[in-house]
């Protein structure tokens, strides 16, 4: 019996409407300072500016760095992210659970402090995303998702852009297996 | 006019040996195959595709089975797979399954080809003997340790089936050193630690290679060509024949048959979505246990209104998988020797231990029993896999420095030892493969319904095979072993749906796995099991595809050799 290949969670689950129209009359009540802060340009394609700081603060409240082992960002874990849900041979599923939950975490943010969750302290960051994991059926869904792919950025192969110089599998002591893929013979183009 | 002589559907261990010994026998086959053909040049060592993403299997939102559990209330609950998040596809792409299988090889044992007659009816099983005998299979049990190359070593034990050879072709893959740690405690249980074969080549031969011990091996293809897939030790050798062709990406939507019954041509979708014909003498349906019966209820015609072979409404009945429980033991280096701890952390060589002393129960707990096989393993090395079983502490969600801690120390503090156990899955009623009403696949064909019943009796023996390997993770030194049983059906281990046997009322398919109503028709993948064994189904398969084989050739060898014209 080979092991179980499950793929990300799958899950249904009550998704709003547009994450862009929820999120900009979010936003609608933020100072113009803020929101401009938010609204930058980034390298990232597929997030927006706004988007892509409040995941690059989730990831690394979720996966911090700690003196001896790497953080959410040491393991490139937005941008595996954005790489991973824009594939075309992604779940679509999966594509708008990621989306909308920034939305709503967005939202409830908003909602409960006033501010945006990039401007959270560590513990107001923590109680909140307590509330969702534990009373909320979405943000249970979503955070678990987002850890998964927080892992799959820290294990998996360095060519699909997470796990850079193998630092995840030495933090873990992971022996990889051989041979490992060249990047014409990865998940996409096989 | 054909353009071939045979047409076989489907390329892994049921459709390889067919297409492997009618071609050398000189007949012109075609296999068609949905998947695409990948080669040893297209596997890595990557958890990305090969495991975490639908690489080797079809896109669930395109093509997908509707999946019916027994619900809390005793009712019966249909899910689509692609909302479920389980899948049973197994690997679409020449040599099908067989490309990703871990190769534990294990033969049926003589009482398992009749079991009704050895351990009477169960209620509510449709236990069936088989049409042939163990003797009938042993042969060819040997061809496949030659053809598909099997390494292992041959030890007397009680239960050791009957063989014609003296050992395997192929000494054993190489041994972990913890197969020594469970030998000497077997030694002094008074058990029998049985060395598995693999179908893995320890030795380089027909132009493969040895194992490279890279410690990734189930669920991933091969890329040293040493896993005895179909394709690497089969179908690479029927075309080097010049007698076969295979076709990947060739979706085969339905068979025609005409006014006479007789299948005359498979229509298939090709790589670019349009509808092709192929036209052939002899067809034989390899398509795996679910998809098989799916093709056969979908190819109606005007002497088959329910469907091909389907005559008696027997098409899709009687599904079984393999019935099974699972543990796992922790062994925290800290608690073992310096020694011992160094060796658990080896990685490459195989465990490749099992117990069969449990195959046959009969005892005051269980009565007298079919029981089955004990496999012990390490856990799959997949880290992604096995990182995200850390982040759930009871039921809550775990982040942050916890998470990490806990993530470090499941990697870097211990090794961990499995066992799977394999027992019959009991045909029944509740268990089937028929035409969803209402949905349908890309092609705007009824997706197959899969309806998963499991007997009691599985999981009564399951629970007793599981606290069996429980104790033995336990006595080998583990701080704690986690098991369990599950009713839910292991996708990739599937079979029956077309049994075979004497009355065309309650069969499929005659002793030579030849539809009884349809002349020029064979089903060869594991849908003609009528039991299942308690055993991976492979080896008993490819054995089987082989009988079938040798059985074409000689009631079609002299009409058909080389009558058709290559299209």
């Amino acid at each position: 019996m080979s092991l179980s290949t499950s793929h990300l969670d799958r899950r249904k689950f009550l998704i709003r409407g547009g994450a862009t129209v929820a999120v900009v009359t979010a936003l609608a009540g933020l100072p113009l300072a803020l929101r401009k802060e938010m609204t930058k340009e980034t390298s990232f394609v597929f997030f927006s500016s706004q988007q892509q700081q409040t995941l690059t603060a989730l990831q690394e409240h979720l996966f911090p760095k700690g003196p001896d082992s790497p953080g959410a960002t040491d393991i490139g874990a937005a941008a595996y992210l954005e790489w991973a849900i824009t594939v075309p041979e992604s779940d679509p599923d999966s594509r708008n659970t990621i989306v909308n939950g920034i939305g709503r975490l967005q939202d409830a943010t908003i909602e409960r402090f006033d501010t945006v969750f990039t401007q959270l302290e560590f513990m107001q960051k923590e109680r909140l995303l307590r509330y969702l994991a534990d009373e909320t059926r979405w943000g249970r869904v979503w955070l678990s998702m987002v850890l998964t792919y927080i892992f799959e950025a820290l294990l998996s192969d360095p060519v699909y852009g997470g796990n850079p110089d193998q630092v995840g599998w030495r933090w873990l002591e992971h022996q990889p297996g051989f041979p490992r893929p060249p990047t014409d013979k990865v998940y996409g183009k096989l | 006019m054909v353009d071939f002589d045979v047409c076989v559907v489907g390329s892994g261990a049921g459709g390889g040996p067919i297409a492997l010994t009618l071609a050398e026998a000189g007949f012109s086959v075609l296999v068609l195959e949905k998947g695409p053909w990948l080669t040893e040049d297209d596997f890595y060592k990557d958890e990305i595709a090969c495991c975490r993403r639908n690489t080797y299997s079809r896109n669930l939102r395109e093509e997908f089975h509707v999946v019916e559990k027994r619900n809390k209330g005793n009712g019966w609950t249909a899910k689509p797979t692609y909302d479920g998040g389980r899948d049973f596809w197994n690997g679409n792409m020449v040599g099908g399954s067989s490309n990703l299988m871990s190769g534990f090889f294990h033969r049926l044992k003589p009482k398992d080809f009749r079991l009704l007659s050895e351990f009477g009816p169960i209620d509510g099983a449709n236990v069936a003997d088989w049409p042939i005998a163990y003797d009938d299979l042993e042969p060819y049990y040997a061809k496949v340790e030659r053809e598909v190359g099997i390494s292992g070593r041959v030890i007397e034990h009680p239960n050791l089936e009957p063989r014609s050879t003296n050992d395997y072709p192929y000494p054993p893959t190489a041994e972990h050193p913890v197969a020594e740690w469970f030998d000497d405690l077997c030694r002094g249980e008074g058990l029998h630690s049985i060395p598995v074969a693999r179908a893995i080549l320890s030795r380089p031969a027909s132009g493969r290679s040895a194992c490279q011990y890279s410690g990734y091996c189930g669920s991933y293809g091969c890329s040293s060509g040493a896993k005895g897939s179909s394709r690497a030790a089969l179908l690479n050798r029927a075309v080097a024949s010049g007698n076969c062709e295979i076709w990947p990406n060739c979706h085969v939507c339905h068979l025609q048959s005409d006014s006479s019954g007789r299948v005359v041509s498979a229509d298939y979708y090709d790589a670019n979505g349009v509808v092709q014909k192929v036209r052939s003498d002899l067809f034989v349906v390899a398509c795996q246990a679910v998809e098989t019966s799916r093709l056969l209820l979908l190819s109606r015609g005007p002497r088959h209104p329910n469907g091909l072979a389907n005559r008696h409404n027997q098409v899709g009945k009687n599904l079984i998988f393999s019935g099974g429980g699972a543990g796992t033991g922790t062994f925290l280096y800290d608690d073992l020797d310096p020694e011992k701890a160094a060796q658990l952390k080896i990685r490459g060589p195989f465990v490749n231990r099992a117990l069969q002393d449990w195959y046959y129960i009969d005892n005051d707990e269980m009565g007298k029993a079919k029981g089955g096989t004990i496999e012990f393993l390490f856990r799959h090395p997949n880290p992604t896999g096995r990182a995200i079983q850390q982040k759930w502490e009871s039921d809550r969600l775990l982040w942050g420095h916890p998470l990490k801690n806990k993530l470090h120390r499941y990697f870097t503090s211990a090794g961990y030892l499995r066992f799977e156990t394999f027992a019959d899955w009991l045909p029944n009623n509740d268990c089937n493969v028929t035409l969803d009403s209402a949905l349908k696949d890309k092609w705007d064909a009824p997706v197959a319904r899969i309806k998963v019943g499991k007997h009691p009796q599985d999981l009564k023996i399951s629970r007793y095979l599981a606290r069996k390997g429980y104790q033995m993770l336990t006595d080998l030194g583990a701080d704690k072993v986690s098991w369990g049983v599950s009713s839910n059906p292991p996708g990739n281990l599937m079979a029956g749906g077309c049994r075979f046997g004497h009355d065309p009322e309650k069969s499929v398919l005659d002793r030579n796995c030849r539809a009884h109503d349809v002349e020029n028709l064979y089903v060869t993948d594991g849908s003609f099991m009528p039991t299942g064994g308690s055993v991976p189904h492979t080896w008993t398969i490819y054995a089987n595809a082989f009988r079938v084989a040798d059985k074409i050739v000689a009631e079609h060898g002299s009409s058909h050799r080389g009558d058709s014209h290559r299209l």
